[in-house]
C-alpha cells in the first residue's frame, strides 16, 4: 500500500468538502458568541442568562438608557408622583398604578393584560411557585390589585422609594403570559418543570422570538410578528455556544461568529489583532476589588484600620488597571453604584511611603529581618485568595509583590467560585471568614443609593456564626451607624435627603477601609469586519441589558 | 543492595554471590541491548539535557526573577533579557520554565513513586496472598479501571481543589495543590501494574526456589520482598520509567481543564494553559513550554522502550 | 458458558457498588452546587434555603442523603421549604429502585439529558476509532514489513512525537493551521451556523476533532501492531507459509495479520466502551454536545446526579464489553478455553 497515496486522497477529500462551505447567503444575520449556554430558559437564574431573556424576548415595563433616563416600554408612561400614577397612602406607604399600553400583544398574538401582571405579581409573592431570585418584594408588597384591563394597582406596606428601580414587579421576573403559565401552575402547583424554560412554545414580549434551540450549539431568533416597537433590521440572531474562550477568539478570526462580547480582559490582543475587527468596550458596573477580612478571624493585624489603609496605599490600582485590564478602564471607587458618590469620593492613592509609616504606627515592624514585618512574634503574612478569573490571578501575583516591597507577605490562593462564595454550611471559605485578603467582585443596584441586600454583606447582624450561619458579611465589617443610616436610606422618599443620608453611609463603608476597589469590569465587544453597528455603543452601562437595544442596531455590510 | 543482603545472613553467602554475580552479568546484558537502542540513547541524552536546563539553569537565574513581574513590559517578545519573552505579567518565561520544569519533574517523580508503590504492593499482596484478599483487592481495582482515567483524575480533584495551604519545598513556597496533584495522579495511575505484578507473582509463587523458601520457613514479608520481588524489577522498572512520562502530560491535562496546579507556583502545564489564549499572538508563551513538554515525554518513552527491549523482550506492552 | 457468564455479572454487581458510593461521596465533598446562586445578589438567604430545601441539601450527607439517594424518600416526610417543618413525602426512589434523579442545573431527569448527548458522542467517538484503527493498521503493517528501515524509523519517530504531545496542544494547533491559517475547515461545532446541516457539513465539523482524536491513539496502536505483526512474521507458521511459496501479499493478509489481530481484540474490547465517555477535552474545545462535556460541565457545577449516572453508564460499558471481548477471544482461539 503507499501511503502517499492515502494522504493525497485525504487532502483531495478535504478540499472538495471545505468547497461546498464557501458559499455563504448575502442576509442579516448575526451570529453572537457566547460563552456560556444557560441550562434553562428560567428568568435570571443566571446573569448571563438575564441579558439574553431580557435582551431578545423580553422587556420590562420600563427600562434605562445608557445616560440612566428611564423610559416607558410596556406601560403608556412611567408611574411617578408628579404624573398622579404614583402616590404616598396616610399610613406613608407607596401605592403605584401600572398603566400598560394600548393594544400590545404577546408573541402567541395573544393580548397582554392587567391579568397577566397580576399573574405575575402572585408568582412572586409566593416562593413555592417558581425558584426564582425575588430580591425584596414579597417583603415590602402588601397587595396587588386589577383595576381594569389594563390597569394593576401595587400597595406597598411602607414608604417604597425605589419602587422604579428595585422594587417594581418586573425587576426580578419578567412579565409572564398567565394564558401560557396559568394551567401549568394549576396543574402542577409550581412553574419549575414547564417545558417553556426548556425553549418550547416559549412566549414573551419582545423584539425577537424563540424559533429552535440546539442544545449545547445554538439558540435561533427570528423577528417577533407581535412586536410594536421598533422593528430589528437584523432579521435573524443567532447565539453560537462557545465555551472555550480560545476556541471563540479562532471562531472570530475564522469569520464564525460576527460579535463576541463580555470576553476576558486578557483576551482584548487576541481579538484586536484580528484584521478589520473592531474592539471596544463599554464601562461596568461590577467592581473587582480587594476585600480584607477585618473581624471574623483574619490575621491579627488587619483588626488595625492603620494596616487596612496600608494595604491600599501599597498597591499602585491605576498602573494595574491600565497594564492589565486594559486603556481607559475606570476604577472602581465604592461598592456602591458610581452614579450616585459624591463627586470628590475619596481614593487611597498608591504611596509606599505612607504605607510604610502606617505600618510602623500599627507597630508592625521587621523585628527579625527577614523582609516580613512581625509583631509581638507573630509574622505579617496573609493569606489571599480570589477566583480562577485570569484577570484576577493576574493582579494577585502583582499585587504580592507590591505588598511584599512594603514588607507585608502573602500566601496566594486562587480557588474555584464554587468554593470561595460557598454558604457558611458549606464550609465557604468567605462565610467561614477562612481568608484575610480576596479579590472578587460583588454587585450593588446600579440604578439606586440602595441596596435591599446591603445589610447581608454588611450590617452588623450579616456576620455568619454557627448559631445564625445566615448572612455573608465574611469580612465582619460591623458599623451601628452603617445600619442605622441603612434603614433610613429604605424608605426615605425625599431624593435629596435620601441621598444626603446615602452619601453619610458611603463615606462610613470607605472609612471601614476593608474594600479597595481595583477596576470596573468593563464589557468588551468585538465586532467582525463589515459589521458597524452604531447604537450598541451607547448602552450596556447596566450589565444585565447588553441587548436591551437589539432592535436599534444598523447593519451596513 | 546484593552486598548489604548477603552480610545479613551468612549461610546464603555463597549462593547469593552467585546469584549477584549472574544478576551483574544480566545487567550487563541489559545495558548492552539498551545502548544498542538508538532510540532509548538518543532519549538519555535529551533527558539528561532537560534535567541540567532546570537544575544548572537555577545558577544563573535566580527564583525572584522567575517571580518578579513586571507589568510595563508584559508580552515582551523574545530579547537578549528575556531570551523567551516575557508573559502576561511581564515575567521572564526563561526562567519560570527553569523552575516550572522542576516542579513538573517533581510532580512526575513523586507521582510515579506512589503509582509504583501502590500498584506494586497490591499486586505482590495479591497475587501472593490469593483468596478473599486477592478478591477483595481486584474488585478494587477492576472498579478503578473501569472508570475513563481523565474522569477518574477530575472526581478526585474536586474535593482536594480548596486546599488552602501552602507547602515548603527545597526552601520553596509552594502551592499546596503541588501536593495535591501529585497524589491523584499517583492515586489513579497504579491499577495496570498491580495487574502485571500479580501476575507474575502467580507464576513466580510455583517455582522452586519460592517453594523452597517457604519450606524452609522463611516469613511471607522475607519470601515476598527476598525472592518475589527481585524477580518483578523488571516490569517496574518498565512501568516507572512510562508512568513519570504519562505523569507529565497528566499535568499539563490538569492544567488545561482548570484542575491543575494553581498560580504562582509554575508548570510546564500552567504555563502551557496560560498560553493558549494567545497562542498565535504571542507565540514564544507556548512554544517553549510546549516544547519541553514533548521533548521529555518523548525521552521518557524512548527510554522507556529501550528499557522493556532491554530488561525484558518479551513483554510488548504495559 | 451459562454458568461462566453469570458468574462473571454477579461479579460486576459489588464492583458497580464500589464505583457508585465511591463516585457519590466524591462528589457530594465537592462543593456547594448552588454556589453560583449564593453569589448572585438577585437571590436572598431565603431563595437560597428553599433551593437547598428543594434539593434536599438542607439534609445531613450521611446518611439522610445517602440513604435518598440509595433507596429514595417517597417513603418518609420531607421538609420541602427549609423552614424545618415536614411538608409531605418526597418523590424520589432512589437508583436501587432504577431512580437515578434530576440534574440540579437542568431539573431534567439524568437519563433525558445523557440521551441527547450520548449518540453525538458514539458518532464522534466510533469515527475517530475507525480512523485510528484503519491508520494504524496501515502504519503497523507497512512499518512491520520493513523492519528498522528509515520509513519504519520515521513512522516510530513521528508516532512516538504525537503521543508525547498534549491533545489541547495538537488541537489548537490543528485548528490554527487549518481553520483560521487556512480557512479550509470550521474552528468549532458540530453544524454551520445557518443553513442546513447536512451529512457533507457535519463531516467536515467533524474532521479537526476526529485528527485530534486520532493522531494521539494512532501512534499506540501502529507500534502495537507492528510488534505483533513482527512476531507472527517470524514464526514458525509464517515462515512454513512461505516456504510453501505463497505470495508476500497472500501470508501477510491470511496469516500474519490474523494471528497479529488477536492480541488486537483485548486492545479494542478495552478501550470500545470508553469511547462512551467521550473525550472530555476534544469535546470542550470543538464544542461538540457530548458525553464528555457534560461530565465536565456538571463537575464543575457539583451536578451529583448526572454524574454517577454518567460514571455507572461507562462503568458498565467497561464490564459488558470485557465480558464479549472474552468470548470472541475464546472463539477465535480455541486454546483459551473458558473454564
Amino acid at each position: 500500500m503507499n501511503l502517499a497515496r492515502i494522504v493525497g486522497v485525504i487532502l483531495a477529500l478535504m478540499l472538495t468538502l471545505s468547497a461546498f462551505g464557501i458559499a455563504s447567503a448575502q442576509d442579516t444575520t448575526i451570529i453572537i458568541g457566547w460563552e456560556q449556554e444557560p441550562p434553562l430558559l428560567r428568568p435570571r437564574s443566571s446573569l448571563t442568562f438575564a441579558s439574553l431573556m431580557g435582551g431578545f424576548f423580553h422587556r420590562d415595563l420600563w427600562d434605562w438608557n445608557g445616560q440612566l433616563e428611564i423610559f416607558p416600554v410596556m406601560v403608556e408612561s412611567v408611574p411617578t408622583f408628579e404624573n398622579g400614577l404614583a402616590r404616598t397612602l396616610a399610613n406613608g406607604a407607596t401605592q403605584v398604578d401600572i398603566v400598560l399600553k394600548e393594544g400590545i400583544l404577546w408573541s402567541d398574538g395573544a393580548p397582554i393584560t392587567s391579568a397577566d401582571l397580576e399573574f405575575t405579581h402572585m408568582i412572586m409573592m409566593n416562593p413555592a411557585t417558581l425558584t426564582a431570585g425575588r430580591g425584596s418584594y414579597p417583603d415590602i408588597v402588601e397587595s396587588g390589585e386589577v383595576i381594569d384591563e389594563r390597569t394593576f394597582r401595587l400597595t406597598y406596606n411602607a414608604p417604597a422609594p425605589d419602587y422604579l428601580v428595585a422594587d417594581y414587579l418586573s425587576a426580578n421576573i419578567p412579565i409572564l403570559p398567565a394564558h401560557v403559565f396559568g394551567p401549568i401552575l394549576e396543574a402542577s402547583g409550581n412553574l419549575d418543570d414547564a417545558p417553556q424554560w426548556r425553549g418550547i412554545d416559549y412566549v414573551g414580549y419582545g423584539p425577537y422570538v424563540l424559533t429552535e434551540w440546539a442544545v449545547g450549539q445554538q439558540v435561533v431568533m427570528d423577528k417577533n410578528p407581535n412586536w410594536d416597537g421598533q422593528e430589528p433590521a437584523i432579521d435573524r440572531v443567532i447565539l453560537r455556544f462557545i465555551t472555550d474562550t480560545a476556541q471563540m477568539t479562532n471562531a472570530f478570526a475564522n469569520g464564525e461568529i460576527d460579535l463576541a462580547f463580555n470576553f476576558q480582559d486578557s483576551l482584548v490582543p487576541q481579538y484586536s489583532a484580528v484584521p478589520g475587527a473592531e474592539v471596544f468596550q463599554t464601562p461596568g458596573v461590577y467592581g473587582d476589588a480587594v476585600w480584607i477580612n477585618m473581624g471574623n478571624g483574619g490575621h491579627p493585624a488587619l483588626t488595625d484600620v492603620r494596616v487596612r489603609e496600608a494595604i491600599a496605599h501599597a498597591m499602585d490600582r491605576e498602573t494595574m488597571a491600565q497594564q492589565l485590564v486594559g486603556p481607559g478602564v475606570q476604577m472602581a471607587l465604592s461598592w456602591f453604584s458610581s452614579a450616585f458618590l459624591p463627586e470628590d469620593h475619596p481614593f487611597r492613592e498608591y504611596n509606599p511611603e505612607r504605607a510604610a509609616q502606617l505600618l510602623d504606627e500599627a507597630g508592625w515592624i521587621d523585628t527579625n529581618g527577614n523582609g516580613i514585618r512581625d509583631k509581638d512574634g507573630v509574622e505579617m503574612i496573609l493569606r489571599f485568595f480570589t477566583t480562577t478569573r485570569q484577570v484576577r490571578m493576574d493582579y494577585q501575583v502583582v499585587i504580592q509583590e507590591q505588598l511584599r516591597a512594603v514588607g507585608i507577605g502573602t500566601q496566594l490562593f486562587p480557588v474555584p467560585a464554587t468554593i470561595l462564595f460557598a454558604d457558611y454550611l458549606e464550609r465557604g471559605i468567605l462565610d467561614t471568614g477562612d481568608f484575610d485578603l480576596a479579590i472578587f467582585a460583588l454587585s450593588s443596584n446600579p440604578l439606586s443609593p440602595y441596596s435591599g441586600d446591603t445589610l447581608e454583606w454588611f450590617g452588623c447582624d450579616g456576620i455568619p456564626t454557627p448559631e445564625d450561619p445566615a448572612g455573608s458579611n465574611g469580612w465582619g465589617f460591623c458599623n451601628p451607624r452603617f445600619d442605622e443610616l441603612n434603614g433610613m436610606v429604605a424608605v426615605e422618599v425625599d431624593p435629596v435627603r435620601r441621598l444626603e443620608l446615602a452619601r453619610e453611609q458611603f463615606q462610613l463603608f470607605y472609612e471601614g477601609a476593608f474594600w479597595h476597589g481595583l477596576y470596573l469590569r468593563p464589557t468588551w465587544y468585538a465586532l467582525a469586519p463589515g459589521w458597524e453597528l452604531e447604537p450598541v455603543k451607547g448602552v450596556g452601562t447596566l450589565a444585565a441589558n447588553w441587548f436591551n437595544n437589539i432592535e436599534f442596531w444598523a447593519p451596513s455590510m | 543492595m546484593a552486598n548489604l543482603s548477603a552480610t545479613q545472613s551468612d549461610s546464603r553467602v555463597v549462593p547469593l554471590q552467585e546469584k549477584s554475580r549472574k544478576a551483574e552479568s544480566l545487567l550487563r546484558l541489559a545495558l548492552r541491548r539498551f545502548l544498542r537502542h538508538r532510540a532509548a540513547v538518543i532519549g538519555s541524552i535529551m533527558l539528561l539535557a532537560i534535567v541540567l536546563y532546570v537544575t544548572v539553569g537555577t545558577l544563573f537565574v535566580s527564583e525572584a526573577v522567575a517571580n518578579r513581574t513586571n507589568i510595563m513590559g508584559k508580552y515582551a517578545p523574545p530579547s537578549v533579557a528575556n531570551p523567551f519573552g516575557t508573559d502576561e505579567v511581564g515575567r521572564d518565561v526563561l526562567a519560570r520554565t527553569i523552575y516550572g520544569g522542576q516542579i513538573s519533574l517533581m510532580i512526575a517523580t513523586a507521582a510515579m513513586l506512589i503509582s509504583i508503590s501502590l500498584g506494586t504492593l497490591v499486586g505482590l499482596i495479591a497475587g501472593y496472598f490469593g483468596g478473599l484478599i486477592d478478591a477483595v483487592l481486584m474488585r478494587i481495582v477492576e472498579a478503578l479501571l473501569a472508570i475513563p482515567a481523565l474522569v477518574l483524575l477530575l472526581l478526585l480533584s474536586r474535593p482536594l481543589a480548596g486546599n488552602t495551604t501552602e507547602v515548603i519545598f527545597l526552601g520553596r513556597q509552594l502551592s499546596a495543590t503541588v501536593l495535591v496533584i501529585v497524589v491523584i495522579i499517583g492515586l489513579t495511575s497504579w491499577m495496570r501494574l498491580a495487574r502485571i505484578i500479580r501476575a507474575q507473582v502467580l507464576s513466580l509463587k510455583e517455582q522452586e526456589f519460592v517453594q523452597a523458601a517457604r519450606l524452609l520457613g522463611a516469613s511471607d514479608a522475607r519470601v515476598i520482598f527476598g525472592h518475589i520481588l527481585p524477580n518483578c524489577v523488571a516490569p517496574i522498572v518498565v512501568a516507572a520509567t512510562l508512568e513519570v512520562g504519562a505523569a507529565i502530560i497528566t499535568e499539563a491535562y490538569l492544567s488545561f481543564l482548570g484542575f491543575g496546579v494553581m498560580p504562582p507556583t509554575a508548570t510546564w502545564g500552567n504555563i502551557l494553559t496560560r498560553s493558549r489564549d494567545v497562542l498565535n499572538q504571542y507565540p514564544w508563551m507556548w512554544i517553549a513550554p510546549g516544547v519541553l513538554i514533548v521533548m521529555t515525554t518523548l525521552a521518557i518513552n524512548f527510554i522507556g522502550d529501550g528499557l522493556r527491549d532491554a530488561l525484558d523482550p518479551r513483554m510488548k506492552n504495559i | 458458558m451459562g454458568p461462566y457468564l453469570l458468574r462473571r455479572l454477579l461479579q460486576a454487581i459489588p464492583l458497580l457498588a464500589i464505583i457508585a458510593v465511591l463516585v457519590f461521596f466524591l462528589i457530594q465533598a465537592s462543593g456547594d452546587p448552588l454556589a453560583e446562586e449564593a453569589a448572585n445578589p438577585r437571590f436572598t438567604q431565603a431563595d437560597i434555603a428553599l433551593m437547598r430545601a428543594r434539593l434536599g441539601l438542607n439534609e445531613p450527607l450521611f446518611p439522610h442523603r445517602f440513604i435518598t439517594w440509595l433507596i429514595g424518600d417517597d417513603w418518609r416526610l420531607r421538609d420541602y421549604t427549609g423552614d424545618g417543618v415536614l411538608d409531605g413525602y418526597g418523590s424520589q426512589r432512589g437508583i436501587l429502585r432504577g431512580d437515578f434523579g434530576e440534574s440540579y442545573r437542568f431539573k431534567q431527569p439524568v437519563g433525558d439529558l445523557v440521551a441527547l448527548r450520548l449518540p453525538n458522542t458514539i458518532l464522534l467517538g466510533s469515527s475517530a476509532y475507525i480512523v485510528t484503527i484503519v491508520f494504524s493498521l496501515i502504519v503497523g503493517i507497512y512499518a512491520s514489513l520493513r523492519p528498522y528501515t528509515l520509513a519504519d524509523n520515521a513512522l516510530t519517530g513521528f508516532s512516538f512525537f504525537t503521543f508525547s504531545m498534549p491533545i489541547f496542544l495538537i488541537a489548537l494547533l490543528l485548528v490554527q493551521i487549518f481553520a483560521v491559517g487556512l480557512g479550509w475547515l470550521p474552528v468549532q461545532g458540530m453544524c454551520p451556523a445557518r443553513g442546513e446541516c447536512t451529512t457533507v457539513e457535519r463531516a467536515r465539523h467533524m474532521i479537526l476533532p476526529i485528527m485530534s482524536l486520532s493522531l494521539i491513539s494512532i501512534a499506540s496502536y501502529s507500534r502495537y501492531i507492528r510488534t505483533a505483526m513482527l512476531e507472527t512474521i517470524n514464526s514458525d507458521y509464517v515462515r512454513t507459509a512461505r516456504a510453501k511459496g505463497l505470495g508476500e501479499r497472500r501470508v501477510v493478509s491470511l496469516h500474519a495479520l490474523k494471528n497479529a489481530s488477536l492480541p488486537l481484540v483485548t486492545l479494542i474490547g478495552l478501550d470500545v466502551p470508553l469511547i462512551l465517555s467521550g473525550a472530555v477535552v476534544t469535546e470542550t474545545i470543538f464544542g461538540w454536545n457530548g458525553m464528555g462535556k457534560l461530565f465536565i460541565d456538571s463537575l464543575t457545577f457539583n451536578d451529583s446526579p448526572v454524574i454517577v449516572f454518567f460514571v455507572l453508564l461507562v462503568a458498565t460499558a467497561v464490564v459488558v464489553f470485557q465480558l464479549i471481548t472474552d468470548i470472541i477471544y475464546g472463539w477465535l482461539d480455541p486454546r483459551v478455553r473458558i473454564q
